[in-house]
């Protein structure tokens, strides 16, 4: 009941000034009490009258003609009468009638309160209209729990500042300003606000400037509590308990004041007692049906069948286009659903398959003999038609069930099926899902395998043919060249100059440093000579020990007639650095020095040919395996006695310490052209003339770890670094490959191969069809130097 | 021959991310300077954005003439920004660095370096391997085994045989108005030291004075120390020995180990000196050295360091690693900066005695091939030059590393060394058998 009424005490709380305290203080007080009492005295009026529902609706619709105040005075007496009388309907009056309930207490309490009398009507009217509003809010909900708790918060708030509430009663609207319920907005260009009790404006207050504001609200520390109050134009600043209702109300809990678990107390009892508590009896009007009703319904009637109501929605609008709709032509599942409702129906309306009968007796494998048939029923059977048999079968009978013809296939099946159970297998078979990304190798950024060579610095220039091959000197300084020109030259590896230049009798093939460190001796391929250099470069303690040691040498020992003899040579060969011929009687393609630097090796033969096997100390030469022919290159094992043959198929590796073919390896290509060890030992590079490079581990396989297939032609030469992990090939395509082929000392690991650097620089001689024809690392920096078929050498850094 | 660097083509190269518009940006400067003589009253100027070098040269002019009494000759300036030559406009200098633009910018103007101007062209029979001046003697050594001087004016004094292998380096010890002293080194793994007579007439003479030996290989670098009492050689076979240049012999040493050596110098063994020290450490060839202090040399390797010697101690004092061969430095002893040229084709800038932050300061790279020499100006501490394989020799300024001041074009093959002499005249001798110069006003 008086839930509103406590929110609109709450802001209206503070507007009372102490000009109108006086004359209503009595009444406030009077009115405290009545709340307090009301629901009590209403209870007990409840009881009171009504014995029956249908009683105290009567009773409500009754009340409700009363509007005037003056009148109500009366109502106490008149009651029974207007019981009677009003026949006129009024349904939507009840809280006139709770009011009506209220004034009759009121008018007990203030009996019984002799103070009251002074000012009855006052007190009524302003009653009357509290209890509206409050009627106004909860009219359907008269069992209202929390009502009887709110109307003590109001209590209790009147009670915190009598003085304030002296001069009002609580629901009050301001009194001050008289305009009514107007927009303020109205008096925004006027310099007043209204009008008071006495028709004077109201002025509207000094109103500061924003700047005003921010310093209140800096300075004032009630200023979040101040509320502007637009009718009066006053500030008013909310006391502490008003703060707190207003959170409270706002986080939508209870006032917090009271107990909020109070015992219900039903005042409008659904109950139905068996004795009516009055005497009356029921009214004729609850037996005749409403004349109004009836009219009302046929004016509805009477408008539907006109058209001009729509009792219903009317269908889609013409107008507007349907939407199209769309089935899921092959959504099985939805219609599938056995919730859906065609599946339910489907389910519900299916029609059962009619009962199999039973069988009898004469289906059995053993029938009672009177079932069988006689020779003569069979016979007359068989003349019957089968539609008109009485048995579609002939019974017949067995002494046992294991007799029966059906017997046999039953138990082989059931044999099979246990057959099946016992010797399937039990374990599920994983099947693997294998992501093709993983597969591929996760190879490091060349980035991350600095150095390599990437760039062209020098261009050594001075050949006029094609140069065929090179040789860098051990110390790093100088390299050596030879080629089609007939010239060997010797080559400043920083500056590009060409420091020296021996002629030759014929196209140089391979050139070769002798690997010892105490010796400058340079050895040439040049037709069927092997020729021994002294360039005299580099520290002259060595060039002048190179000439002592070959001095040294006896000639006149050396057997001649084999497949290779040495050779002196005259004064003149002499003065231009020529120290030793190694004739051969066959043209020589390759040479490869052992570690030591005593003995070589040499190929000698046409397109391929024989190994022959030098030392230089005794100038002896032998052939070890005759039988091999076209061999392409063999090569000195850089740390143990190992020989590595490398025939056009395969490789073939010596144990020259134990005279035995230690293994042979595969290369699957067709012309091997190079072949090039690690410095450790223990990987082989083969290079072939159908583009592939073959790398051999030969700890674990005969056939290659990795193919490469990176160049576009045949692969001329393969060379490792002696102190990086870099190896490189050079083809006819023109190109070089630099690669990162890193051994690692753990034999689990495989070695890592990345293909880092393509340089390019070298043209393509169009006539033969050369590029790039031998390649080889610097002894100690990440440096390439490359031979072309376009006469030049050029180094990459 | 040598072209100034357009402003244009520097700005595009620093500049990668689109600029904003700089049109409607206006930035506070205050120009200031060093010289007296272009003084300008301290005023805060407002310049828009787009302002370049031209733009503000054009600004000063029209401010020097002013405020100047007479008729003013209008001159051109570098524009300095925190001790960074300006390139492209201010507005994008400030965009770039993220310079707040309501600062008030100080930029300092100084007078534009004039452009080198080429002078004569020296020709030799073969490459010309070596170079250095003094005041105004060049002394060159060359491919064909001999040294040359030249006087100032480009005319050869003389020439003289002084190896049996092609020279490698060259360096004065000292010249007088008469006479001189000069040490050459070579492929035949020694080092000799020459004074020469009578210079400046008809009958100007080489004399050997002695001979140093005990590298067993070429000797690529030498540098006189700054009192001129010893002088250091490094060789390929890894050494870095120090020689006495004093007049009393230390070691003499009786000729034992070289016969072919006695016949060509006749009465060389009296004149044969051994090394005062050997310092070893190296673990490739070594390139190039340079004196900083009277007891301290630096020395460039093939084997990525650059090591810093103590010549009392004998023994390493500091290494800087770098990830490319060294082939030449030089060290300054103005700024004691010292810079490098390497096989990656980038000059380096390190300052040998700060131990923080990365050794290298300042990455200087235009160069298309090695960088075979080096130098500093003598006089201008902020101005070297480097040449390089690339045909091209370079002038650059520490305060703009992202491009040259300079180029100076002109050889036909790989330029292999190079000088700035304390003449001011900028030297240059490669593999097209020339020896260029240019005089540089600075």
């Amino acid at each position: 009941m008086s839930t509103a009424k406590v929110a609109t005490a709450s802001t209206t709380l503070k507007r009372k000034t102490a000009q109108d305290a006086a004359p209503v203080a009595e009444t406030a007080e009077e009115l405290i009490d009545l709340f307090v009492d009301a629901p009590l005295s209403e209870e007990e009026d409840e009881e009171g009258s009504d014995n029956s529902s249908s009683s105290a609706d009567e009773e409500e619709q009754d009340g409700g003609v009363e509007e005037n105040g003056e009148r109500e005075t009366d109502e106490v007496e008149k009651e029974s009468d207007d019981e009677d009388e009003d026949g006129e309907s009024d349904d939507s009056s009840e809280y006139s009638d709770l009011g009506e309930e209220d004034s009759s207490n009121e008018e007990e309490s203030e009996t019984e309160d002799g103070t009251a009398e002074e000012k009855p009507e006052k007190g009524l009217s302003k009653k009357r209209s509290s209890e509206k509003t409050a009627a106004d809010i909860s009219p359907a909900s008269p069992v209202a729990g929390p009502s009887k708790p709110a109307a003590e918060t109001d209590v209790h708030a009147v009670r915190a500042d009598p003085a304030e509430y002296d001069i009002d009663s609580s629901d009050e609207e301001d009194l001050r300003n008289t305009i009514g319920n107007v927009p303020m907005e109205w008096y925004n260009d006027y310099p007043h606000l209204g009008y008071d009790w006495e028709g004077k404006k109201i002025l509207k207050p000094a109103k500061g400037d924003e700047l005003d504001r921010f310093l209140k609200r800096m300075d004032d520390p009630e200023f979040w509590k101040t509320v502007h109050d637009k009718s009066t134009g006053q500030d008013v600043v909310l006391s502490n308990e008003d703060v707190d209702l207003i959170m409270r109300l706002q986080q939508g809990k209870l006032t917090g004041q009271g107990d909020p678990y109070e015992p219900y107390e039903d005042v409008f009892s659904g109950e139905v007692m068996k004795t009516s508590l009055v005497t009356r009896p029921p009214h004729k009007r609850s037996f005749i049906p409403s004349l109004l009703e009836k009219e009302k319904v046929g004016k509805l009637v009477h408008a539907i069948k006109m058209g001009w109501i729509k009792p219903w929605k009317p269908q889609t609008d013409s107008t507007e286009e349907p939407e199209p709709q769309f089935y899921a032509l092959w959504e099985k599942e939805k219609t599938e659903d056995p919730q859906s409702k065609s599946a339910r129906a489907r389910e519900r309306n299916a029609t059962k398959a009619p009962k199999m009968k039973l069988p009898g007796h004469a289906e059995s494998y053993n029938p009672p003999p009177e079932y069988l048939l006689t020779d003569e029923e069979k016979k007359k059977r068989l003349e019957q038609d089968p539609e008109d048999r009485t048995l579609d079968f002939v019974p017949r009978s067995y002494p046992s069930m294991r007799l029966t013809p059906s017997w046999m296939p039953l138990a082989r099946e059931r044999l099979d099926r246990c057959l099946d159970l016992y010797l399937c297998p039990r374990k599920t078979v994983l099947k693997v899902h294998v992501n093709p990304e993983d597969l591929i190798p996760k190879l490091p950024k060349p980035k991350d395998l600095m150095p390599f060579p990437t760039v062209q610095a020098i261009i050594y220039r001075g050949h006029t043919g094609i140069v065929r091959g090179i040789s860098v000197h051990p110390d790093g300084q100088f390299f050596a060249s030879g080629g089609d020109d007939s010239t060997i030259r010797i080559w400043e590896v920083s500056t590009g100059r060409c420091f020296k230049t021996f002629t030759a009798p014929d196209k140089v093939v391979s050139v070769a440093w002798c690997p010892k460190a105490d010796v400058c001796l340079l050895a040439a391929a040049c037709g069927n000579d092997l020729l021994f250099f002294n360039p005299e470069i580099g520290d002259k303690l060595v060039c002048s020990n190179t000439d002592r040691l070959l001095g040294e040498l006896d000639l006149s020992v050396a057997p001649t007639g084999g497949i290779a003899s040495f050779l002196d040579v005259n004064d003149a060969e002499r003065a231009v650095g020529l120290r030793l011929k190694l004739r051969h009687t066959k043209k020589v393609t390759s040479i490869s020095w052992h570690g030591k630097g005593d003995y070589f090796s040499t190929v000698a033969g046409d397109s391929g040919g024989q190994v022959v096997l030098h030392q230089l100390s005794r100038l002896r030469s032998q052939t070890p395996f005759k039988k091999l022919t076209l061999v392409q290159k063999a090569l000195f094992h850089p740390l143990k006695p190992f020989f590595f043959v490398c025939t056009q198929r395969s490789v073939r590796i010596y144990d020259l310490s134990k005279n035995l073919l230690k293994k042979v390896l595969q290369p699957s290509c067709s012309t091997v052209s190079s072949i090039a060890i690690h410095p450790k030992g223990d990987n082989v590079l083969v290079g072939s003339y159908d583009s592939r490079l073959c790398w051999f581990d030969l700890d674990s396989s005969v056939k290659p770890y990795q193919t490469l297939r990176h160049h576009n032609n045949g692969v001329r030469q393969v060379v490792f670094h002696n102190r990086y992990p870099l190896f490189a090939s050079c083809s006819d395509d023109g190109s070089v490959i630099i690669s990162h082929g890193m051994v690692y000392n753990d034999l689990n690991e495989f070695p890592l191969i990345v293909p880092v650097k393509q340089l390019k620089g070298h043209i393509k001689d169009g006539e033969s069809g050369l590029a790039v024809l031998d390649c080889q690392f610097h002894p100690h920096q990440p440096w390439i130097f490359s031979a072309g078929a376009d006469k030049t050498i050029r180094l990459f850094v | 021959m040598a072209k100034r660097k357009s402003v244009e083509t520097s700005s595009g190269m620093a500049v990668d991310e689109p600029v904003p518009d700089l049109s409607d940006v206006f930035i506070q400067v205050r120009l200031t300077t060093k010289s007296s003589k272009f003084a300008l009253p301290d005023v805060p100027y407002s310049l828009p954005g787009v302002t370049k070098s031209a733009d503000l040269n054009i600004v000063i002019n029209q401010l020097l003439g002013e405020y100047a009494a007479e008729q003013w000759i209008p001159v051109e300036f570098d524009f300095l920004i925190n001790g960074e030559i300006l390139l492209q406009s201010v507005g994008e200098y400030i965009y770039e660095r993220k310079i707040p633009s309501e600062n008030v910018l100080e930029i300092e103007y100084i007078e534009h370096l004039p452009a080198p101007e080429p002078e004569a062209s020296l020709d030799h029979p073969d490459w010309v391997s070596a170079v250095q001046m003094l005041d105004d003697c060049i002394l060159t050594g060359c491919y064909d085994n001999q040294v040359r001087v030249w006087t100032r004016k480009g005319a050869l004094v003389l020439a003289h045989a002084a190896h049996i292998s092609p020279v490698r380096a060259v360096a004065w010890v000292n010249v007088s108005d008469t006479e001189g002293s000069f040490l050459t080194s070579s492929h035949d793994q020694t080092v000799a030291l020459w004074s020469l007579e009578n210079r400046k007439t008809q009958h100007a003479a080489v004399t050997p004075k002695a001979f140093y030996r005990g590298h067993a290989a070429s000797v690529d670098g030498l540098a006189v120390s700054p009192d001129a009492q010893k002088f250091c050689s490094v060789s390929f076979d890894k050494m870095v020995k120090i020689w006495s240049l004093s007049d009393t012999p230390s070691v003499e040493s009786e000729e034992t180990v070289e016969p072919a050596e006695k016949k060509l110098k006749g009465d060389g063994k009296k004149l044969t000196k051994t090394p005062e020290a050997t310092l070893s450490g190296h673990k490739e060839a070594v390139s190039c050295c340079a004196w900083t202090a009277p007891s301290e040399i630096i020395t460039a390797s093939w084997d990525h360091s650059i090591k810093i010697w103590d010549v009392e101690l004998g023994g390493m004092s500091r290494q800087l690693d770098g990830t490319k061969a060294f082939l030449s430095i030089s060290y300054s002893p103005l700024s004691k900066l010292l810079i490098s040229g390497a096989t990656d084709r980038i000059v380096r800038l390190y300052d040998p005695r700060s131990n923080e932050g990365s050794i290298v300061k300042i990455g200087f790279a235009s160069h298309m091939g090695w960088v075979s020499s080096v130098a500093w100006s003598p006089t201008n501490e902020n101005l070297f030059i480097s040449a390089s394989y690339d045909k091209l020799m370079k002038m650059w300024d520490v305060r703009s590393p992202k491009s040259p001041v300079y180029d100076m074009a002109g050889h036909s093959d790989k330029i292999l060394c190079s000088a700035w002499s304390n003449t001011n005249l900028l030297l240059s001798g490669g593999a097209d058998n020339d020896l260029k110069m240019f005089s540089a006003d600075v």
